[in-house]
C-alpha cells in the first residue's frame, strides 16, 4: 500500500461572482463551489462602514483588488471542510483549492512573481495549496463599498499609521502604546464578522479618545462574513491575511506606510505546547514567516510602500498589559474581548479555557491587573474551577506543561526541541543568532510569568489547599500537586469506615475491607466513553443508558432503589441511606423513596420478618442478663424493621400492588442494566460476572454484594 | 489569533486500548507505543511511499554527500538551497528548512506527516552539530561541513538515518498520543501536568531508542548506493530506503510491545 497522489485530499474550485472557470479547471473532477458578493443570492457580505460615512470615493484598483481577493479566500476557506475534529491522521486537513477572481487588473495579478506572493503567503497561513485564475472583472466588482479618496487624509487631520482593532487585548496596548509613547495619530481599522463585534469596539475607540484629547481616533470597518449558509469550516486560518489586507488597502488610500497589526509575541509566535499541533493547526495569522510574505506582496501591490508590522513582537501579554497601567489606560482593559468563542454572553464574554482566554488570564494576573479584569467574566475559573475534559483541559494543562518545559531549557535546547522556532527568524536579516536568542528570551520571560502567576493563585488561595478543599481537577492541583486526593486520609490511606446509626448517633465502625487489588473500583467520564476499572480489570466502554442507571446502584451498595427513581435519574437522599445502610449491614433490603412512598419487595419481607423473629429471641436471652444498652440497640432495630414491614404490606397483610408506571419503569431499568452488564462481558469478564452476580433487578433494585465493594464514580 | 485547533482520539475499538493504556496506573510507554502504531497502521502503512519524507530523507543524505565533495556551498546549492558564503551553520538550517517548505507544498496528500517529517530534518542537522560539541548559535558553515563530512561515511550516515527516523517516530506518536494524554492529568496515573511531560519525553525517548533498528541498515545501503551513484542518490533510492525503514520500525514497535 502507498500514497497515490493526492489521494485523500479535499479538492473544490471556487467560482467567485460567477467568473469564468479556465479551460484546463473544468475538466478536473473537483468540486465547484459558488461564491456571491451580490445580488439576491448573495452569500459573501462585503462593505464598509467609513469615517462614520462620512467620506466618499475610490479605492486604488489594486487595493480594491487585495481586499476583494483576502475576502473570497476568507469566504472559500469557510466553505470547503478539513474534515474536522475526530479524524486521528488529519488526512482532509490540508486542502487545494482554485480560485477563479474577478480583478480590476487581471495583467498584474497573473504575473508569475506576483501570483506566486500570494499563493505562498496564503499557503503558508493555511496550509492549503491555492491557485487563482484572474479574470476583468465587471464595473460592479471594481465599485467595492469601501469609498475613500486620496484626499481624505486632510479629512482626517493627518493619520500617520494605520491600526487594526480586533477588540481585544493587544490591539488596545499597541494603539495606547503608538500614541502614549510615539505620539503616532492612528487610524483605527477593524474587520466585523458579526454584529456583536460592533460595540466593544466603538467603545475602546470612544475610551482611546476619552483618554488622549489630542487625538479623534478615526475608525473604519470592513464587514466581511459570509451570510445565508453555514459555514462547514471554523478554523478561518485566511482571517490573518484579510485583516493584513484590510490594513493595507486603507493605509495605500490615504498614504499611510506603516500598518499595525499587533499580536503579542508569545501568540505570534504561537508555539507548539502540545505535539499534535503542527503547521498551521496552530493559527499563523501574525507569525514573523507569514509577515515577510506579506510584506513581499504588499511590496508589489502598493510600489509607494505599505508594510506591516507587529508592534508588540518581542512583548509577552503581560509587558504589553503594563504599559497600559503606566498610560492611565488600564481601565479600559473591561471592554476588551479576547475569547475564541465570539457567541457569548454579555456578562461572561470570554469562556475561561480557550487558547485565547488561557493566555490572557495568566497574563492579567501576571501584571497585577485583575482588578479590571475580574475573574466573574469569565465562565470558567481557570485556576480554581475543575477543568472540563476535552479542549479545554487539554489546552490548559497544555500550556503550563510548556511553560515548565521552557522554564528549564536553554536557548539553543528550545531550538533543538522545538525546530519550528526556525521559521520565526529571517535568514535574509543579519545576525540570525542574536535573533534566535531574542525570541527564546521571550518564550522564557513569557514562562516565567506563567509559573509566576501559578504562585500568586497558590498563595491567593493558601486557606483553601490547606484545608484540601480545591475542587479536583483544577489547574492549581494539576500544575502543583498541592491538595491532591482531598477525600483521603492524611496518611494516604482511604477512609475504611462508613457512618452508622446507633440510637441515634453516628459512630464510625469498621467495614469489610474491600478485595485486596491494584487499584479502586471506577468508573470516569472520558468524552463520549467511560473508563471503568474493577480490579485488574480496565476498559473503556460506551456510556450508555443502561451504565448511567447502574451508577446510583454502585454509589450506594446494599440499599435498594425503586426503578421508578433509577429511571427519573434521582438518588436517594442523604438521610434515607444512614437508616439504610444500617439495615443493610444487617444483611437486610430496603427500599429508597419512590413517587409513591417507600416500597419493600417480597424477598425482601421475608428477609425482615426472618431477622426480626432472630432478634425476638435475642430480645429473650438478654432479658436474663439484664443489659439495658444491648436491649435498646435490639428494640430500635425491631422498630426500624416493623416499620419497612409494615410498609411493604397493604390492606389484611397483603404485598401492595404496583402500578402500570411501575411495571414500564421495572421494565426498562431491567432491560437497561440488563443490557449494559451483558455488554462489559467481552472485556471485563470478571466485572461481569460480580455484577450478574449481586445486582438484582425488579420493581427496587440492588448492589448488594459481599464482601463490600467501593466504587468512586464521577460520570 | 493564535487558535489552536485541537483533535480528539476516534472511538474505534483500537484507539480505546490506547486511552485505556494512557490511563493505566503503569503507563507504559513501550505499550502506548505499540497500541498507538497499531492504532493508525492504516495511515502509517500508507506513509511507506510518502514524497514528503522521502524528499526530506533524501534532502538529509545529499547533504551528507555533499560534505565528501570538494565544495560543500556549491553542493549545497546544487540541491536548491539558496546558500550564501557569508550564513551561518543556523541560517544555513533554516535555509534548508524553508527550501523543504517549498517542495513538501507540492504534496497536500503528505498532510500533517509532511510537517512531522520537515521537523525531523531539522532536528537531525542541529542534531548532528551538537555532535561535534558545538554550539548551534555559534557555528558556522564550515562546522557544519566537519559534522557533515563526519556523518558520510557509511557507519555514521547510519546514526544520522536512525535520528531522522527516531525524531519522525516520536513526532508521529506524540502527535496520535497528545490528544488524549492531558486528559489523563489527575487521575492516578499521571497525578500533575509534569508526569504528562514526563511521559511524553518516556515515549520519545523510545521511539529514538527503537529506531535503531534502523541503523545497519541504513549504513549498508548508503554505501552500496552511494557507490552505485557516485554519491548522487535518487530520490527513487530513497523512497525504497524509507519505505523500508517505516516498515522495519513500526513493527519493532510493534513488537516491544509485546509483554
Amino acid at each position: 500500500m502507498s500514497v497515490e497522489p493526492g489521494e485523500g485530499v479535499v479538492r473544490a474550485i471556487v467560482r467567485c461572482d460567477g467568473t469564468p472557470l479556465p479551460a484546463a479547471w473544468r475538466d478536473l473532477d473537483w468540486a465547484i463551489q459558488p461564491i456571491r458578493s451580490r445580488g439576491a443570492a448573495c452569500d459573501l457580505d462585503l462593505h464598509v462602514d467609513g469615517l462614520r460615512q462620512k467620506v466618499t470615493g475610490q479605492l486604488d484598483r489594486r487595493a480594491n483588488d487585495l481586499v476583494r481577493i483576502a475576502a473570497y479566500a476568507f469566504g472559500a476557506d469557510q466553505l470547503v471542510s478539513r474534515g474536522g475534529k475526530g479524524d486521528p491522521d488529519r488526512q482532509r486537513w490540508r486542502r487545494e483549492l482554485a480560485l477563479a477572481v474577478p480583478v480590476a487588473d487581471p495583467d498584474f495579478w497573473s504575473e508569475d512573481v506576483t501570483t506566486r506572493a500570494l499563493v505562498e503567503t496564503l499557503g503558508f497561513g493555511t496550509d492549503d495549496i491555492w491557485s487563482f485564475a484572474f479574470a476583468q472583472a465587471g464595473s460592479q466588482e471594481e465599485q467595492l463599498s469601501m469609498d475613500l479618496h486620496a484626499d481624505d487624509r486632510q479629512q482626517l487631520a493627518g493619520p500617520d499609521c494605520v491600526a487594526l482593532l480586533s477588540g481585544g487585548t493587544d490591539s488596545l496596548c499597541a494603539v495606547v502604546a503608538a500614541v502614549a509613547e510615539q505620539e503616532m495619530k492612528p487610524l483605527l481599522v477593524s474587520h466585523r464578522s458579526a454584529i456583536h463585534l460592533q460595540g466593544p469596539q466603538r467603545r475602546l475607540a470612544e475610551g482611546l479618545a476619552d483618554r488622549f484629547a489630542g487625538w479623534s481616533f478615526p475608525e473604519m470597518s470592513f464587514w466581511v462574513h459570509l451570510r445565508n449558509r453555514e459555514a462547514p469550516e471554523r478554523s478561518r486560518r485566511t482571517r490573518g491575511f484579510l485583516v493584513a489586507a484590510l490594513g493595507a488597502a486603507a493605509a495605500g488610500q490615504v498614504g499611510i506606510p506603516i500598518v499595525l497589526l499587533p499580536d503579542n509575541g508569545y501568540v505570534s509566535v504561537n508555539p507548539p505546547v502540545n505535539a499534535q499541533l503542527v503547521g498551521a493547526l496552530n493559527s499563523r495569522g501574525t507569525h514573523p514567516a507569514f509577515l515577510r510574505l506579506v510584506n513581499d506582496l504588499l511590496a508589489r501591490v502598493f510600489p509607494d510602500g505599505v508594510r506591516v508590522e507587529n508592534p508588540l513582537a518581542d512583548l509577552t501579554r503581560a509587558e504589553a498589559l503594563r504599559g497600559l497601567t503606566a498610560h492611565g489606560c488600564a481601565g479600559l482593559l473591561a471592554e476588551t474581548r479576547s475569547c475564541a468563542k465570539s457567541r457569548r454572553p454579555a456578562d461572561t464574554p470570554h469562556c475561561g479555557t480557550c487558547s485565547q482566554c488561557v493566555d490572557r488570564r495568566f497574563a492579567t494576573v501576571a501584571a497585577g491587573l485583575e482588578d479590571h479584569d475580574s475573574v466573574d467574566r469569565y465562565e470558567v475559573d481557570l485556576f480554581t474551577d475543575t477543568l472540563p475534559p476535552g479542549e479545554a483541559k487539554t489546552f490548559a494543562t497544555s500550556y503550563v506543561g510548556f511553560a515548565q518545559r521552557v522554564d528549564v531549557r536553554g536557548p539553543e535546547d528550545l531550538f533543538g526541541d522545538y525546530p519550528q522556532l526556525e521559521l520565526c527568524l529571517d535568514p535574509d536579516a543579519p545576525a540570525m543568532a542574536t535573533q534566535a536568542e531574542r525570541l527564546a528570551d521571550l518564550l522564557r520571560r513569557h514562562s516565567a510569568e506563567v509559573l509566576d502567576a501559578l504562585g500568586v493563585m497558590v498563595s491567593r488561595h493558601g486557606g483553601v489547599i490547606a484545608r484540601r478543599q480545591l475542587r479536583d481537577g483544577c489547574l492549581l492541583q494539576l500544575a502543583t500537586g498541592l491538595d491532591l486526593g482531598a477525600t483521603d486520609e492524611p496518611d494516604g490511606k482511604e477512609s475504611n469506615t462508613v457512618a452508622h446509626l446507633e440510637l441515634g448517633s453516628v459512630v464510625e465502625l469498621p467495614v469489610p475491607a474491600p478485595h485486596n487489588r491494584p487499584g479502586k473500583n471506577r468508573i470516569e467520564r472520558y468524552g463520549r466513553l467511560a473508563y471503568v476499572v474493577f480490579g485488574d480489570e480496565k476498559a473503556l466502554v460506551d456510556n450508555t443508558v443502561g451504565l448511567r442507571r447502574l451508577v446510583p446502584l454502585l454509589k450506594w451498595p446494599h440499599q435498594q432503589q425503586d426503578a421508578l427513581s433509577l429511571e427519573a435519574g434521582s438518588t436517594p437522599p442523604a438521610d434515607s441511606m444512614s437508616g439504610a445502610v444500617t439495615l443493610a449491614q444487617e444483611g437486610l433490603r430496603v427500599t429508597g423513596p419512590g413517587r409513591q412512598g417507600p416500597r419493600v419487595d417480597r424477598r425482601a419481607t421475608r428477609d425482615y420478618e426472618a431477622r426480626a423473629a432472630e432478634l425476638r429471641l435475642q430480645r429473650g436471652e438478654l432479658e436474663a442478663t439484664g443489659d439495658e444498652v444491648a436491649l435498646a440497640r435490639i428494640d430500635a432495630d425491631m422498630e426500624a424493621l416493623t416499620d419497612q414491614i409494615l410498609l411493604g404490606k397493604g390492606k389484611g397483610g397483603q404485598g401492595r400492588s404496583w402500578s402500570d408506571e411501575h411495571e414500564r419503569a421495572r421494565t426498562k431499568i431491567t432491560k437497561s442494566l440488563h443490557s449494559c452488564i451483558k455488554g462489559l462481558a467481552k472485556d471485563m469478564p470478571e466485572l461481569h460476572a460480580h455484577l450478574s452476580r449481586w445486582v438484582h433487578t425488579g420493581y427496587t433494585c440492588i448492589y448488594d454484594p459481599s464482601p463490600r465493594e467501593h466504587w468512586d464514580i464521577s460520570l | 489569533m493564535g487558535h489552536s485547533e485541537l483533535g480528539y482520539m476516534p472511538k474505534s475499538a483500537r484507539w480505546r486500548v490506547v486511552m485505556g493504556l494512557l490511563a493505566d496506573p503503569s503507563m507504559d510507554a513501550p505499550a502506548v507505543a505499540g497500541a498507538t502504531v497499531h492504532a493508525a497502521e492504516r495511515r502509517l502503512i500508507a506513509l511507506r511511499g510518502d514524497p514528503s519524507i522521502t524528499y526530506c530523507f533524501w534532502l538529509l543524505t545529499r547533504l551528507a554527500s555533499a560534505a565528501r565533495g570538494p565544495e560543500f556551498l556549491d553542493g549545497v546549492r546544487a540541491l536548491g538551497v539558496p546558500v550564501t558564503s557569508d550564513d551561518t551553520a543556523l541560517s544555513l538550517v533554516a535555509r534548508v528548512a524553508d527550501t523543504a517548505r517549498a517542495e513538501l507544498n507540492r504534496y497536500p496528500e503528505s498532510g500533517p506527516f509532511g510537517e512531522l517529517a520537515s521537523l525531523a530534518l531539522r532536528r537531525a542537522l542541529t542534531e548532528t552539530i551538537g555532535t561535534e560539541g558545538r554550539s548551534l548559535f555559534g557555528s558556522s558553515v564550515d562546522d557544519l561541513e566537519t559534522a557533515f563530512r563526519r556523518h558520510s561515511s557509511a557507519v555514521q550516515f547510519g546514526e544520522l538515518a536512525t535520528r531522522f527516523f527516531g525524531d519522525f517516530f516520536a513526532r508521529t506518536l506524540r502527535f496520535y498520543v497528545e490528544r488524549e494524554l492531558q486528559n489523563q492529568v489527575g487521575g492516578g496515573a499521571l497525578p500533575t501536568i509534569a508526569t504528562a511531560g514526563d511521559f511524553a519525553e518516556a515515549l520519545d525517548l523510545h521511539a529514538r531508542q527503537s529506531a535503531r533498528i534502523v541503523e545497519g541498515f541504513a549504513a549498508a545501503w548508503y554505501s552500496k548506493k552511494g557507490w552505485e551513484r557516485q554519491g548522487a542518490i535518487g530520490r527513487e533510492d530513497a523512497q525504497g530506503f524509507v519505505a523500508h525503514a517505516l516498515t522495519k520500525l513500526r513493527k519493532e514497535l510493534l513488537v516491544e510491545a509485546l509483554p
